[in-house]
């Protein structure tokens, strides 16, 4: 597929997402849309609930069926199975949490790196970046909600990935956690890895974005530098008049 | 825990099943080698419920299967002149394969069904069973296939009894069976089976593949159940349709579930608890003056009631089983034993408000 359409000055194309239309019975949850993550490159795709900004994430996954459109990792088409994405160096963490409550924070990291050859010691590295290797051997569920969340974290960054998506990674966090957040991001982007975060935490968004991609009913309204998308009146009629002074 | 931890803690398992062998009567023996043969298909079990998150109430039919393997396998080999070690481990294996080949049939079913229909397919299983091998003719009807008379071999017959040498073959096949089950539950895969159970997706999205982890989940689970029956057939030298039924089925699962789901440990306290119970209920209705007539009818069904009201009551009370109400006992007494560690200056702290400075001093002082 060439690449067309590319940002200017970005790297390598990491997701590549055309015309993209996923219905669920009669309702169009996505419709046309077109999205980019450039290698190295941080991206925000924000919009009201129930916008689809998580059925974007599901449709470049295999969770859900396409209508019409085409999605394309570092090239290729994305993988049809969900269980095809971490080979394909994709890693997504889930809405809410998506743990393991039956296991302990080490494995619940492992499993994110269960075709490696050590994936304890992984699991441990990973933990150990995120600050939290002491908690290692604790069920997860006895961690307070901002450490599980970096758990989640943990095992979406485990792999390496060179492409991740975080579906709200700062929902429920308090303004020390949401910190230390974004310096995680922006250290994964420094290493080369495209990410593509869905957010409604819009300061967050802003401030950590190359880009922002705004969806309203399953249409993409905008999509620019955080500024420009700031300064749409379709943005804000849609969406920011309400949540900035919400958040 | 690790690979050869658990291989020495299986070996060293055997070797102390088989010491105690030596202290038993014929008869325990012989309840001893229903034991292994009944842990084999409880420790799939709880692999499968408790790992994968599966649930099967066809176990009864799976080790049916594998008795029927063993029987007709065993027969075949007798009359091509196969004996001794190498017909038994034929038929062990025979045995294992189509009880195997049945629990991938089921697993891939499985796959696709959720809760109550796998639960439903599992439970047709286990009814259709008994009967198709009942109008089989090559099965022989309800009469089952009678094995020939499986003595001691030649050195040790001198030694031990009957019943001691088919309780060593009982715990060996068993000891195979439980710790090829740890290493498979310890290993990569039974995190991936774990996994799978907690969230579909979330597993799936990290590489692996639910489907495939629990079709084989079925299939090792299937596989030990299978084994479960050669060893039952080995044991009581016959296998016929009545030993298999529902109510087996829902022993074994009750047994898994009164031992801790998902626990190895568990499995064996329920294999144990499945031949014991039944006997307990028997010597105390015996000791009760009551015509036979009536003895013999609360025989039959107390056992189930017993097992039954355990159920209940664990449930209620230690939802981690007998495996879980025994490790939280552990832990507990390991904690009393560090509260009341402290040096002699301090004054003893009362057990039931330590005084939290106390305990947090404990580590360096110990
Ligand atoms: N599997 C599904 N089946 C039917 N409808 C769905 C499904 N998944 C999502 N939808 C619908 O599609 C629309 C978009 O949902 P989506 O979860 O993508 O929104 P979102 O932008 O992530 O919202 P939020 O901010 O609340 O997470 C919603 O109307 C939702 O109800
Ligand atoms: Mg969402």
């Amino acid at each position: 597929m060439p690449e067309r359409e590319a940002p200017a000055g970005a790297g390598a194309m990491r997701l590549q997402v055309r015309g993209l239309t996923v219905r669920f019975g009669g309702l169009a949850a996505l419709t046309d849309v077109d999205l980019d993550v450039a290698e190295s490159q941080v991206v925000g795709l924000i919009g009201p609930n129930g916008a689809g900004k998580t059925t974007v994430f599901n449709a470049v996954s295999g969770l859900v069926r396409t209508a019409a459109g085409t999605i394309t990792v570092a090239g290729r088409p994305a993988p049809r199975a969900p269980q095809g994405l971490a080979r394909a160096g994709v890693a997504r963490t889930l809405q809410g949490l998506g743990l393991f409550p039956g296991l302990s924070v080490r494995e619940n990291v492992e499993v994110g790196v269960l075709g490696a050859s050590d994936p304890a010691a992984r699991a441990l590295e990973a933990l150990d970046d995120l600050g939290i290797a002491d908690r290692a051997a604790l069920p997860v569920g006895a961690l307070p909600y901002p450490e599980q969340k970096k758990v989640a974290l943990a095992r979406a960054l485990v792999a390496d990935p060179r492409l991740l998506l975080l579906d709200e990674p700062a929902g429920g966090l308090g303004a020390a956690d949401i910190a230390e957040l974004d310096a995680v991001v922006r250290r994964v982007a420094a290493t080369g890895c495209a990410v593509l975060l869905v957010e409604h935490h819009v300061d967050f968004v802003m401030s950590l974005c190359d880009r922002v991609v705004v969806l309203d009913f399953g249409r993409v309204i905008a999509d620019g530098t955080p500024d420009a998308v700031r300064r749409d009146p379709a943005v804000t009629a849609a969406y920011l008049g309400i949540e900035v002074t919400a958040s | 825990m690790s690979a050869r931890r658990t291989l020495l803690l299986g070996l060293g398992g055997l070797i102390l099943a088989i010491g105690l062998t030596f202290l038993l009567d014929p008869y325990r023996n012989y309840q001893l080698a229903l034991v292994a043969a009944y842990l084999c298909a409880t420790a799939g079990l709880t692999v499968l419920v408790g790992l994968s998150g599966q649930l099967s109430l066809g176990h009864a039919a799976l080790m049916a299967a594998g008795g029927y393997g063993f029987a007709l396998t065993s027969q075949a080999l007798t009359s091509a002149g196969v004996g001794g070690l190498p017909r038994f481990l034929a038929a062990t294996v025979a045995a294992a394969v189509v009880a195997g080949v049945l629990g991938l049939l089921l697993g891939l079913a499985g796959a696709r069904l959720h809760g109550p229909y796998l639960a439903g397919l599992t439970l047709t299983l286990v009814v259709a069973v008994p009967a198709v091998a009942a109008s089989v003719g090559a099965l022989q009807g309800d009469r089952g296939v009678q094995m020939q008379f499986e003595g001691v071999p030649g050195p040790l017959r001198a030694l031990i009894a009957l019943e001691q040498w088919q309780a060593w073959v009982a715990l060996a096949v068993a000891a195979v069976a439980v710790t090829g089950l740890a290493l498979v539950r310890d290993g990569r895969t039974g995190l991936r089976m774990r996994a799978v159970r907690d969230d579909e997706v979330a597993a799936a999205l990290a590489g692996i593949a639910p489907a495939r982890v629990k079709v084989l989940a079925f299939v090792v689970s299937s596989v030990t159940a299978g084994l479960g029956g050669a060893v039952l057939t080995f044991v009581t030298q016959s296998v016929s349709p009545g030993a298999y039924t529902v109510s087996l089925s829902l022993l074994l699962l009750v047994a898994v579930v009164v031992g801790g789901l998902g626990s190895l440990l568990g499995a064996a306290l329920g294999a144990v608890l499945l031949v014991l119970l039944p006997w307990l209920v028997g010597t105390v209705t015996d000791m009760l003056p009551l015509p036979s007539q009536v003895t013999q009818r609360i025989d039959g069904t107390l056992p189930l009631l017993v097992f039954g009201l355990l159920l209940i009551v664990l449930v209620a009370c230690a939802p981690g089983g007998l495996a879980g109400a025994l490790t939280a006992a552990r832990a507990r007494r390991r904690a009393r034993r560090r509260l009341t560690a402290p040096a002699p200056t301090t004054a003893p702290p009362s057990p039931t408000a330590p005084a939290p400075r106390e305990s947090a001093r404990t580590p360096t002082e110990g």
